[in-house]
């Protein structure tokens, strides 16, 4: 027992700085993908309202392809064939040089496809559950429609959205891990590297598995504190 | 303000010609010809479906039609923000069911519209909210949330949020419709009191006795039309239309 605690400690025998450092890609890579699936999530969800019909086409058309894409595959297509076609269109004009696109940052684009896709409709029904009453009250005391929905719609939509973005951002907290497939040193990779050198997979999978619970308790706890904040004016409905 | 016992020739604030909506298929406003004068009261009774609110949301364009123009102050409203804005303004509305800001205090729902609307300064804005806030009798629950407050004393809330704006005219939709029995009258109140300082008001209501009260002109709509309408006395003592009488039967037993 005492051995494989030992396998935890830092420094060169033990795997614990490795293991720290894969977690902290795993989580800057889910908190940079956040503000850009969010912004991603409410352009989306608003072409999807939008006036102009091919604006809703396209707003639904990148919800339906993003959401039936299985994560990996966004991933894989991302990261490799999006070079492959940036360096074909490179070598047209830059003959020899040749494009390599960072692993993180087709991580966090792939990432934010899937999560506005499946987060711009939270916005969507969020927006539709504050009601239209909402906006007609707004109309009618003189605001303009982004006045209204900045200071009346919005500051409501939160309340509907909290927990259904809480539950995407456990999934994305979960999807980082498929980045250990394009080279990408996170956290699974690192439990990868440690057990093929020690060949003790039941006790690193473990920990691994522990962190994760770790992660998701804090991210509960999390938020459970801003939904007590946004909802603390909300007293018996309407 | 005019007030109606004033002699001078009253001017025509609200214009409404050959206005014509549908929703679909479904013609919900025939033909409507509406002339509303400053100070004047003007009730709207008729059936569900009649297209009484619809008219009356054309007016502040929440509803857009498709034939004819309705004239406010002098400006007829077509379709450009700036315009709509300016007489939305110019035009205050109660809504049947409140639609007051949950996220905001009774305070903050008052201020909302003459800060981001009308660009007042906030100490300005919450000056005038307070003094409407005492008019509709609830100043002290100026720091609660509309949670906290019964029905009757939303829809008073509401009042005063769009009498904030300084008004020419105010909109009533259904006000009373989804209240408790017993906060009607504290409503109504407040709606014969500002109709007494000689606010021009075109309301949507089932309550007849307020139409007997204050009621310049009664007006029945039936199946998107304006079927008749008259002084309250007339109205109510000799209906002319067929369906007027059917009407009034079924409301008063």
């Amino acid at each position: 027992m005492f051995e494989l605690i030992a396998l935890l400690s830092f420094g060169d025998q033990g795997w614990g700085d490795e293991l720290l450092k894969g977690l902290g890609v795993t989580l800057a890579l889910a908190f940079a993908t956040v503000p850009f699936a969010l912004i991603f999530s409410f352009l989306v969800a608003w072409s999807k309202e939008a006036p102009n019909r091919f604006l809703r086409m396209a707003g639904h058309g990148y919800t339906t392809l993003f959401r039936s894409l299985p994560e990996i595959l966004t991933l894989i297509i991302i990261y490799y064939q999006s070079q492959a076609i940036l360096n074909s269109f490179t070598s047209l004009f830059l003959p020899g040089i040749s494009i390599s696109i960072n692993p993180f940052v087709a991580g966090m684009l792939a990432l934010t496809l899937v999560f506005s896709a499946l987060g711009s409709e939270v916005v969507r029904a969020a927006y539709r559950a504050v009601g239209k009453g909402q906006l007609e009250a707004s109309y009618s005391v003189g605001l303009s429609s982004r006045k209204a929905f900045l200071n009346v719609i919005l500051p409501q939509m939160w309340r509907h959205m909290l927990p259904a973005f809480g539950n995407l951002w456990l999934i994305l907290l979960k999807d980082t891990s498929l980045v250990s497939i394009i080279a990408l040193s996170d956290i699974v990779r690192y439990t990868n590297m440690a057990i093929a050198t020690t060949k003790e997979p039941f006790f690193f999978y473990t920990v691994l598995a522990l962190v994760y619970v770790s992660l998701s308790f804090i991210s509960g706890r999390g938020q459970m504190l801003i939904e007590r904040r946004v909802n603390r004016n909300m007293v018996g409905g309407r | 303000m005019a007030h109606s016992d004033q002699k001078t020739p009253a001017k025509i604030i609200i214009s409404i010609s050959a206005l014509n909506k549908w929703y679909g298929d479904l013609h919900v406003l025939r033909d409507i010809d509406l002339d509303v004068k400053k100070g004047e009261r003007i009730v709207i009774a008729g059936p569900s479906g009649s297209g009484k609110s619809t008219l009356i949301r054309c007016i502040n364009y929440l509803e857009k039609y498709q034939g004819g123009k309705i004239v406010v102050d002098g400006v007829e409203l077509i379709d450009d923000r700036k315009i709509i804005e300016n007489i939305r303004r110019e035009v205050g509305m109660v809504f049947q069911s409140f639609n007051l800001f949950p996220h905001l205090t009774i305070l903050e729902n008052c201020t909302l519209g003459p800060i981001q609307g009308l660009d007042l300064p906030k100490e300005q804005a919450i000056e005038k909210a307070m003094h409407f806030l005492n008019k509709v009798n609830i100043p002290e629950q100026a720091d609660k949330y509309p949670g906290q407050l019964s029905g009757g004393q939303q829809q008073r809330v509401a009042i005063a949020r769009s009498l904030c704006m300084n008004p020419d005219v105010m909109l009533f939709d259904e006000p009373t419709s989804a209240l408790d029995p017993e906060m009607v009258k504290e409503v109504l109140d407040i709606m014969v009191s500002l109709a007494k300082e000689g606010m021009t008001m075109l309301c949507v209501t089932h309550e007849m006795g307020f139409a007997k009260e204050v009621a310049d002109r009664v007006i029945f709509m039936d199946e998107g039309q304006i079927m008749e309408q008259n002084n309250p006395v007339e109205f109510f003592t000799n209906p002319q239309h067929e369906r007027t009488k059917e009407f009034l039967k079924q409301i008063f037993f």
